[in-house]
């Protein structure tokens, strides 16, 4: 049985930030977990799927991938005002997809302990924008804590759970992909018994949010606000270590820098720091009394200056005189680098260098740096950014499209492996916003231009926000063809199942939903399913699909090979390139840079160590000079 | 328990690094774990996410005696750098090396979508490693992939180079507590490649 399942406590364990999230509410009771899977949340949802597969009888949670981040919310908080305590994950954008819900259920609140996860990305690791999740916790006034490490937010989701079964309200915890993807040795104490099944007790006037209603739920709202700001200036959460009239306050991983910087600086007793955890509502009192007996407070957090704003704030308020420290209107001029600027900025995560500077030029601080690399011994380095896998399908799909519309159509795309389809040679994607742009702006540019419109969505993205947007497109008679790229599963973030998933494959008892009786239960008049390493047909797939006037949808069916690799092993040759036929055309290299591919002396070779035989190459060559390996 | 062996350096800051799907953060848990069993301080902070894709990846491992450090080794400031692509090691050596800096690299290239395509040139082999020797207080230049090939997987090349590691001298620990690291992660079965890979990995040192 996996350690995350011990029954006991006593020893600590190397965990990763979000496994720490995952024992934290196992200890606390958890009975209910819902989520959508998303770069730096992913490995919360996957750990509890894979202890609930490992050790069903230890692992006694209801546990589901949901469709989508608002349909996870609207899900959990069903089972959380039924009684059952209850987690929800996803990264910070997905809590956009799920604001609508989340307003209002901090209204109704809950019957039992919620926890909603919303995991941010600063400086864009994995993500479409860097925006700031706290500012979830003002919109919505709900308590939000914020973990500067394993450690912390395996404690926190316990003490989370707890609150926000006494207040009746959810509580969010903020992480960053710095804190989800630490490693640290987190100690474990014992689980408590879940509370699996409960009986919906009707209180209508509580869970239906007429205006009538909803008027009381608001003030309800603000008296828990109260309640939550004592806990915050009064519970373990937001302390102050050292003292002197320099001050410091900080959040999440950036306490760490601090700490790291003061070390290095020698300056550890020269400086008091205020660290908050639990960063909404704010121990405003327990603030004011820092700046109070400070000179000057530099505030270190990442992304927006909201710690630093309530500073100022409170300082206006108090009348408190106190110089205070935080960002700068600067533009930083590059993007995420250890070289970071001298100036914290509200775009991109902190770093040890960039605090330990900005603590040395705020205070005054000396600090000898160790001689650095010479940067005149360097050769310029080629850059690797992310590319398709070797054998990916989605090369086929794209290579295919091109063939009958090259360059000159727009191809909106979306969120996703396929994403990649960015980058030269493939160079096709125009437009990307979020998950699901791709459909419905696709009937935006094509009423606009009048151009011939392809959009590209994968398959789980297609259930998380494809499906509105076809509709509309559909019943608007608007004119584009969709490309539904299905690899059988969200490869993306880990190969999680959706409701598209062969789910005899992957042995789950969830119902699977056929794609293309979807798309055709949605009105679609022109639906082709193509086998992408199939180049030939499906080129005159898509060239009919294209030439059909209104909304046409092609379904590109193959298994992505990463996935493939464990559920339907399958061995295929890998290919050669034949020296005596090969006449240097380089149309595979040109057309699809496979990364198994590589130039030597101008001429195209296969790394049999990387090839996984799709074919696709070899369908492309002219010379029909790329053949598998003979055994 | 504190631990019984004094660290390399204080604190002990090994960066692995390499291209995604190598198995960087196996390597860096493997590590990690052994040193927590001996009583140290150990933080790792990975970056992944979408470079799980072919792009470079990179985790940080911090060890001290005693306490926690944060995830991030600052710049200019890694004990050693452990690679398992060589021009990824050359461009971790940039922003985090220092003469005294330690690195050990796999020999074998692995070229990126755009060298591919043609739009840029991968450095010559024999500059490379020049540069990583000149830059470096020690360069262990090493064919962990062909000794993977030999033991009949590439993939397993992240755990000769950690045998390699564990030869340098940099490690407060010796190739059996990598070994029991392994096997809590791998079943029975796939230990002897694992066992031979640490071995093999070591004997490029000696």
């Amino acid at each position: 049985m996996d350690k995350l399942l011990t029954p006991s406590g006593g020893k600590s364990h190397l965990l990763l930030g979000n496994e720490a999230i995952v024992r934290g509410a196992l200890e606390a009771g958890l009975a209910f977990a819902t989520c959508y899977p998303g770069t730096p949340s992913s490995e919360v949802p996957d750990t509890l799927y894979r202890l609930k597969k490992q050790s069903p009888e230890a692992a006694k949670y209801y546990f589901e991938y949901s469709t989508n981040e608002k349909v996870a919310l609207e899900c959990a908080s069903g089972a959380a005002a039924a009684g059952l305590r209850t987690l929800c994950t996803m990264k910070h954008v997905g809590l956009n997809v799920a604001a609508d819900p989340l307003m209002t259920l901090a209204y109704v609140g809950t019957q039992a302990g919620m926890v909603v996860l919303a995991a941010d990305d600063p400086s864009m690791f994995s993500s479409q924008n860097e925006q700031d999740s706290r500012y979830y916790a003002r919109l919505s006034g709900l308590p939000m804590f914020e973990p500067a490490d394993p450690v912390e937010a395996k404690e926190m989701v316990k003490f989370a759970f707890d609150l926000s079964e006494e207040l009746e309200t959810p509580v969010l915890l903020r992480t960053t992909t710095r804190v989800n993807h630490a490693r640290e040795a987190v100690p474990f104490a014992k689980p408590k018994t879940p509370k699996l099944q409960s009986k919906f007790k009707k209180d209508p006037m509580r869970f239906v949010t007429v205006p009538a209603v909803s008027r009381k739920l608001h003030l309800r709202l603000m008296q828990i606000y109260d309640k939550a700001q004592a806990v915050s200036e009064k519970g373990p959460w937001n302390t102050v270590s050292g003292r002197g009239k320099l001050g410091v306050i900080t959040s999440g991983v950036a306490a760490h820098y601090v700490s790291d910087a003061l070390d290095d600086l020698g300056a550890k007793t020269k400086v008091k720091v205020l660290k908050i955890g639990m960063s909404w509502p704010l121990p405003e009192k327990k603030i004011a009394n820092f700046l109070k007996t400070a000179d000057k407070v530099l505030v270190v957090e990442e992304l927006e200056p909201l710690l630093e704003n309530a500073c100022r704030a409170i300082a206006q308020r108090d009348k408190i005189k106190v110089e205070i420290v935080g960002k700068s209107d600067k533009v930083p001029a590059q993007s995420v680098d250890v070289a970071a600027p001298d100036f914290f900025s509200r775009a991109f995560e902190y770093n040890p260098r960039l605090v330990r500077q900005v603590l040395a030029k705020t205070f005054g601080f000396k600090y000898k740096n160790t001689t650095p690399v010479s940067p005149k011994g360097l050769p310029a380095l080629p850059g690797r950014p992310p590319n398709l896998c070797a054998g990916c399908p989605h090369r086929a799909t794209y290579y295919a499209v091109k063939e009958v519309l090259g360059q000159d159509a727009v191809y909106p795309t979306d969120i996703g492996c396929y994403t990649l389809g960015l980058l030269p040679p493939i160079s096709m994607a125009d437009f990307l916003i979020c998950m699901g742009s791709s459909v419905s702006s696709s009937g935006g540019i094509s009423r606009a231009t009048g151009q011939k419109v392809v959009s590209f969505i994968g398959d789980s993205t297609f259930f998380h926000s494809g499906l509105t947007g076809l509709a509309n497109a559909v019943h608007n008679n608007h004119n584009f063809t969709l490309v539904i790229l299905d690899n059988g599963t969200t490869a993306m973030t880990g190969h999680q199942p959706h409701p598209g998933v062969d789910t005899e494959k992957i042995g789950d008892s969830t119902t699977h939903i056929d794609i293309e009786g979807v798309v055709r239960g949605l009105g679609v008049q022109h639906v082709t399913t193509i086998k992408p390493l199939k180049t030939k047909s499906s080129i005159a797939a898509i060239k009919e699909a294209v030439e059909f006037q209104g909304v046409s949808v092609v379904i590109s069916k193959e298994l992505c090979p990463l996935y493939a690799r464990r559920v339907a092993p399958k061995t295929r040759k890998p290919f050669q390139v034949s020296e005596a036929k090969c006449k240097g055309h380089l149309d595979c290299i040109k057309k699809v840079a496979c990364p198994a591919m590589f130039l030597e002396n101008g001429k195209a070779k296969i790394n049999s160590l990387q090839c996984i035989g799709c074919a696709l190459c070899a369908q492309i060559c002219p010379e029909n000079a790329i053949l598998p390996v003979k055994a | 328990m504190n631990p019984a062996a004094k660290l390399y350096a204080e604190p002990l800051d090994i960066i692995i690094t390499g291209v995604g799907g190598q198995g960087n953060v196996l390597a860096s848990q493997v590590l990690g774990r052994a040193l927590l069993k001996l009583g140290y301080g150990v933080t790792v902070g990975e970056t992944f996410g979408l470079s799980q894709r072919g792009g470079a990846v990179m985790s940080m491992v911090r060890v001290v005696s005693q306490g926690v450090m944060g995830p991030l080794v600052p710049e200019n400031r890694a004990t050693a750098i452990l690679s398992l692509e060589p021009l990824e090691a050359l461009r971790v050596l940039g922003a985090y090396g220092h003469p005294q800096v330690v690195v050990l690299t796999n020999d074998r290239p692995l070229m990126p979508v755009n060298v591919i395509a043609g739009a840029n040139r991968y450095p010559d082999m024999a500059d490379l490693q020049a540069v990583l020797a000149e830059l470096s207080s020690r360069l262990y230049w090493l064919p962990a992939t062909d000794v993977a090939l030999e033991l009949g997987n590439p993939i397993l090349a992240n755990v000769v180079m950690l045998g390699a590691l564990a030869a340098s001298g940099l490690l407060p620990l010796g190739l059996p507590e990598l070994e029991a690291a392994l096997a809590e992660m791998f079943p029975p079965a796939k230990m002897e490649a694992n066992r031979q890979a640490l071995a093999r990995g070591a004997a490029l040192l000696a």
